[in-house]
């Protein structure tokens, strides 16, 4: 019973993590149906400039992911204009935006290698909040709680601006049908400028919080892995539904966990995969996804 | 016109007046600088460039080296095999950094009678790959019935629990090896947990670990995966020893994991304390070019390129032959290096082209620092 806890807590843990990148992905596709490739490096280039702030300019963590938080949101704007915005103006394919992505991709992670190198770097221990709570043989860490809060907020929070302020609804309006809204004065590269900004923003927090969890594990690479798993929880949930991009990232979490403490663990992905499989056979819209799975 | 004719001739009045040879024999470092794989990439890159850089001021044999990056995948080790191969003719290939990349790219080498020599691919069957196919670094397969046997002394081992990294050949070959050890060794194996390169999160798999109450977990890994393992371990409460592969034979992963470092076992070719005359040389040089600490990859790399140019230096090349005929040559003369002196100690290479290394060592992790484990 306590491993199977303890295992519980590991599977929230990496699902919240899962959650987290998954929810700044499923934005983008919600409004411009753009697979955003370029989301690991983001999430990658995060934390690394998290690292330059509590390592180089020995900032507090707050500071910290402010600004991972805001050069990430901007980095987002600046790949929309260069990569994603002049094969909108031409009208361009969805395959065009998907392979472009790949090369932003590609390009932000070379230039990292460049600027931070390829060694795994840590949090200096002092910046990052090491708290154990331990409940008979059960552990938690501080770093969880706080992770799996802010994966809740987080989406309590988009869910709220998309459907409760005049910005969602501009948002909204730009996903359901861009001609028309541009038409009725919205400002629509605006609203999309925005859309890539809070995308790659949450990106960022995100790889701060992995940078955190795991320490030793910031590097340009830490995006790559959490690619797939992102896309599979966002397909899991519903594309383009926040509430579904934070269940499919919990689902694929604990279940990848369940899978290695129960079934065994060199099945973990294939069982991963495979559900993905299913789900997409029998409900290609994912668990949440409406039939025109555009809810953002 | 006039200059350049005169730069021609100067090699021929150099070579009349020591005897040198006349054009450099050209040798190509496969190595993985960029990427995770540029942990081991850097330090054996070093090891080599230091090693060239010497060897070539002694002015016994001139040897330009090409370096290319593979990156740390397999299709990037071939693509340099290739371009090394071909476009540049190289005479010799050191590298590549890992096993799988070896066993991808080797074979290309093979088939053009090309010579090339492993200093960090452990797995087994390396040099099985082909007749041009050498290496330095002795395999794991010596290494880990070491390491079992001098932990299962030391910790009184009966009970371990094993995890691997189920996506690389490496550390794959490692786990065999291991399992086969421990068996052997009368230690049962209460459970066996895989990962994949590229995880960051071992939690669930260092949680059903713990559950199976093992004496010490055993671990094949490479450096990120195995550094993160051991950190995530502490912080889930597991205080039993860490018994590692190769791939733990990096000083980079007690300045990474701190504390969570103390403790692990390790087998490992080299040690800094290595007391030959050849060792003192290259510990004192490398630290001065580089500013830091050589590791067991910078000194097997160094090894590596010890080896390829005694190779060249009884070939007796002078760098005018046709590259075949180079290549040939150093094929032959690589069989005939018995008692070398390296930092690696005395070394020799085998009838079978795998290198004969008489010490090495088994380490455990004390005070931040890689001792030497001695067993009363």
């Amino acid at each position: 019973m306590a491993v199977f806890l303890q295992q519980l807590v590991n599977g929230v843990s990496l699902g919240s993590v899962y959650a987290l990148f998954a929810l700044g992905f499923t934005l983008v596709f919600g409004v411009l149906e753009i697979i955003n490739l370029a989301h690991p490096a983001v999430l990658a280039i995060g934390a690394l400039l998290a690292y330059s702030l509590l390592a180089g300019a020995k900032t507090g963590l707050a500071v910290a992911l402010a600004g991972a938080c805001a050069g990430a949101g901007l980095l987002g704007v600046l790949i929309d204009r260069v990569a994603f915005r002049p094969l909108r103006l031409r009208g361009a394919s969805r395959l065009s935006s998907l392979i472009t992505s790949i090369g932003v991709a590609l390009i932000l992670v070379n230039l990292a290698q460049i600027v931070w190198g390829t060694e795994p770097l840590s949090y200096p221990p002092a910046a990052v909040p090491l708290r154990f709570f331990t409940a008979g043989t059960v552990t938690v860490s501080l770093l969880q709680l706080l992770v799996l809060a802010l994966v809740v907020a987080l989406m309590i929070g988009l869910r709220a601006l998309l459907l409760r302020t005049r910005l969602g609804l501009a948002i909204r309006a730009v996903a359901e049908n861009p001609q028309t809204a541009s038409l009725l004065g919205m400002p629509f590269d605006r609203v999309v400028a925005f859309t890539f900004f809070l995308s790659s923003a949450l990106g960022g927090v995100a790889g701060v919080l992995v940078g955190m969890l795991f320490q030793g594990s910031v590097s340009p690479f830490m995006g790559t892995t959490y690619g797939l798993k992102g896309l599979a929880a966002i397909i899991l949930g519903g594309m383009g539904d926040v509430t579904g991009a934070v269940l499919g990232g919990l689902a694929m979490g604990v279940g990848e966990v369940m899978i290695v403490q129960y079934l065994n663990s060199s099945y973990r992905d294939a069982v991963a995969f495979g559900l993905l499989f299913m789900v997409l056979v029998l409900r290609p819209t994912g668990l949440l996804g409406q039939q025109r799975g555009r809810e953002a | 016109m006039k200059r350049a004719w005169l730069l021609a001739l100067l090699p021929l009045v150099v070579t009349a007046a020591w005897a040198a040879p006349v054009r450099p024999v050209k040798v190509g470092l496969a190595v993985g600088v960029t990427g995770d794989i540029a942990v081991y990439g850097d330090p054996i890159r070093n090891g080599f460039l230091l090693a060239f850089k010497q060897i070539n001021g002694m002015g016994q044999v001139r040897i330009d080296p090409i370096l290319e990056d593979t990156g740390g995948g397999r299709d990037g080790a071939i693509n340099v095999f290739q371009k090394l191969i071909q476009r540049d003719q190289v005479a010799a290939i050191l590298g590549p950094v890992l096993s799988s990349q070896a066993f991808a790219a080797d074979p290309l080498a093979v088939q053009a009678g090309v010579p090339v020599v492993g200093v960090s691919n452990t797995a087994k069957g390396i040099p099985q790959i082909g007749a041009t196919v050498f290496r330095v670094s002795a395999p794991e397969a010596v290494q880990i019935p070491k390491s079992v046997a001098v932990a299962k002394k030391a910790l009184n081992l009966s009970r371990v629990a094993v995890l691997y990294d189920n996506a690389d050949d490496f550390t794959i070959s490692g786990y065999r090896t291991f399992a086969d050890e421990l068996q052997k060794n009368g230690i049962a194996i209460a459970d066996t947990i895989t990962f994949s390169r590229g995880d960051s999160d071992f939690s669930a798999q260092l949680t059903k670990a713990k559950a199976a109450n093992p004496q010490a977990i055993v671990v094949s890994a490479l450096a990120r995966e195995g550094t993160l393992l051991l950190i995530q371990a502490r912080n889930l409460g597991i205080t039993v020893p860490f018994i590692g592969g190769n791939g733990f034979n990096d000083t980079n992963i007690i300045t990474r994991a701190g504390p969570a470092a103390e403790g692990l076992i390790v087998g490992t070719a080299w040690v800094p304390s290595a007391p030959s005359a050849v060792n003192l040389k290259f510990y004192g040089a490398y630290r001065e070019e580089y500013r830091r600490e050589p590791n067991q990859f910078a000194a097997q790399a160094y090894t590596g390129a010890e080896v390829v140019s005694e190779a060249i230096r009884r070939a007796g090349l002078t760098g005018a032959e046709d590259v075949g005929a180079q290549r040939t040559k150093i094929v032959q003369a690589l069989r005939t290096i018995k008692n070398l002196e390296t930092p690696l100690g005395r070394i020799s290479i085998a009838d079978d082209r795998d290198v004969i290394q008489p010490r090495t060592y088994v380490a455990v992790v004390r005070g931040g620092r890689f001792v030497e484990l001695d067993v009363k």
